[in-house]
């Protein structure tokens, strides 16, 4: 009975799964606009990613009972293991290091481009007259307090930036910082002498808010040199060094050796194992061949029309073979995508007994 | 001896690149090292990656109200979104993939895993008919071509290839129905032959861009890391 039930509800979920994306395909789009899926489906799709985005620790469980029970108990190759789970532990570690400091430069930027996009709010509310909102002469006293605020606290960020710069000086990014120190500096004196005229000028009986537009201007462009000239000093920290280092120098190395590698394989194997010996396998070598020496400069010294024939190999007889067998399959695949949405396929994966292990 | 970020960069990079192509010498411990190594950086970097990618923009971040910000006034940016709060549920439903682990409770994380099934089949129908109708609609080329002086013969005997090309592969794989006609025997034969061609030019696409890795490979090691080796002794 408790068998029955749990099956029962495994299937009843696997169909569930399927039936919103199912409907939402085969429904006219008059009709999701109208009950409002429509307006919904993004928010709906990403809430049945986050569904499959939470196996993401799964992997790394994983490994860790795997290679951890090498490791403790000295089983055959646990030094490989130690590096694998150290490798792990350290590119987590920098990529979200990585991330923290993008946030905090974004943070950095942020602050000046809030009070651009203030000028604009208080405008409008202004316009409309907004209601729930502080009073012009409020708004108006704190943006300029901020940008007063802002102000010192940049200065202070540049400079200590400067002081610490571990930017070479005999590289070209030396000379961008110091211009995009020396433009934030101009920039914040324009900004300030804008504010300060803003204040004197600026009357909340009868607001004229043409100074707004140039000050929103000046406030973004600020914070955008602001992000370049942090993000250029981030490109030298150690923080970002380390990414690099295990970003571009293994991650990236080795990935493109493997499968580099793997090209050496299938040749090396194609050498061995093909053998011209039917009409069948005489034309895949002729198509193989005619695609790879249409490919490489060598070309011109056997015959000048190679290039034609590759492409047109690739585009009229590779093309339509491979379609029709994507077709095949494709058919064959939205057949068992049905039997896995109806839990005929996995009649045995929902045959769940009490007390089974995973 | 004092040697740069980047220089370490290059230099670790051209030290891996070696040790994975050690491997056509034979199986040793140096590529056993680094592949274990890129195996842990992968695992490493993948998680994190698809956390800030989405989890935390998409998810995360409005829960938590972090991309709300306060303007100078005391005012918020926006409002909080309630709805977002319904991510809770399938966020709790996910966590019993970890019930896999339970002797007792694996069945639960079964619920999750076939409704994962699940949405995999649904999506598989509109991702049948979004990526294959265009491509058949567009498969049935016109088989004659008019031209700007009579008719374009070139381009209409290459259409006429392709669609030949593309019923006869099909009908090769066609097993519904006895095949005892001459003529259905040849063209699937042909088909077959067609099929070889293109996995003759599949062939040769994919041992190219492997080739293409392995020179941009060597390019690195006796451009760039060269360098930085003859810089160094």
């Amino acid at each position: 009975m408790e068998e029955n039930y749990r099956k029962t509800l495994i299937k009843i979920l696997t169909f569930l799964g399927g039936i919103y994306f199912f409907v939402e395909f085969i429904l006219p789009k008059a009709v999701l606009e109208k009950i409002g899926v429509a307006e919904h489906h993004s928010f709906i799709s990403y809430g049945f990613i986050v569904v499959g985005s939470m196996a993401v620790g799964l992997g790394i469980i994983n490994l860790f009972m795997v290679h951890g029970s090498r490791i403790i108990f000295r089983r055959k190759d646990w030094f490989s293991s130690v590096v694998l789970l150290v490798g792990l532990l350290v590119m987590m570690f920098a990529t979200v290091s990585d991330w923290r400091s993008g946030l905090r430069i974004t943070s950095e930027t942020r602050k000046w481009t809030l009070l651009g996009e203030f000028t604009e709010v208080i405008e409008k509310d202004f316009n409309e007259k907004k209601e729930g909102v502080p009073s012009l002469d409020v708004r108006v006293n704190a943006l300029l307090e901020s940008i007063d605020q802002n102000a010192q606290q940049t200065s202070k960020l540049l400079k200590s930036k400067q002081g610490a710069s571990r930017i070479p000086k005999q590289e070209p990014k030396f000379v961008l910082a110091q211009s995009y120190a020396k433009q934030i500096a101009n920039m914040q004196q324009a900004v300030l002498s804008d504010s300060k005229e803003l204040e004197a000028s600026f009357d909340t009986e009868t607001p004229d808010f043409a100074p707004f537009a140039p000050l929103r201007q000046s406030l973004d462009q600020l914070g955008v040199t602001v992000g370049k000239f942090l993000q250029l000093h981030y490109e030298y920290s150690g923080v970002r060094q380390t990414y690099n280092f295990l970003f571009h120098g293994l991650f990236v190395s080795l990935g493109s050796a493997m499968f580099s590698l793997l090209g050496v394989y299938i040749a090396a194997a194609a050498f061995r194992a093909f053998r011209v010996k039917t009409l069948e396998s005489s034309l895949m070598m002729i198509a193989a061949v005619i695609v790879m020496l249409g490919q490489i400069p060598f070309y011109v010294y056997i015959y000048d029309g190679l290039p034609l024939w590759r492409q047109w190999l690739l585009e009229v007889p590779n093309s339509a073979a491979f379609r029709a067998i994507k077709i095949g399959a494709s058919v064959a695949g939205l057949v068992m995508a049905f039997r896995m949405w109806f839990s005929i396929e996995s009649e045995s994966f929902a045959d769940d007994t009490p007390g089974e292990s995973a | 001896m004092n040697i740069s970020w980047e220089a370490a960069t290059v230099l670790i990079g051209g030290v891996a690149t070696l040790a994975i192509y050690s491997f056509l010498i034979k199986e040793n411990p140096f590529y056993r090292f680094f592949e274990h190594l890129f195996i842990g950086i992968a695992a490493g970097f993948l998680p994190v990656y698809t956390i800030k990618s989405f989890f935390w923009p998409r998810v995360l971040e409005p829960m938590l109200g972090y991309h709300i910000q306060v303007y100078p006034d005391g005012t918020p940016t926006a409002e909080y979104d309630t709805k977002i709060l319904f991510y809770i549920l399938p966020m709790l439903f996910g966590l019993l993939y970890y019930f896999i682990y339970s002797t007792r409770f694996s069945w639960l994380s079964k619920l999750v895993i076939g409704f994962s099934l699940g949405y995999s089949g649904g999506l598989a129908f509109k991702g049948f008919f979004a990526e294959m109708v265009p491509q058949l609609t567009s498969s049935f080329k016109p088989l004659l071509v008019p031209g700007e002086s009579g008719m374009d013969w070139a381009m209409s005997f290459q259409n006429m290839f392709f669609v030949f090309t593309l019923l006869a592969v099909m009908y090769y794989f066609f097993f519904t129905f006895q095949r005892k006609s001459v003529a259905g025997d040849g063209v699937a034969a042909s088909g077959r032959w067609l099929m070889m061609v293109c996995f003759g030019a599949f062939f040769g696409s994919t041992v190219m861009a492997r080739m293409a890795l392995l020179v941009e490979r060597l390019q690195f090691l006796l451009h760039d890391w060269f360098n930085e080796i003859s810089g160094i002794i």
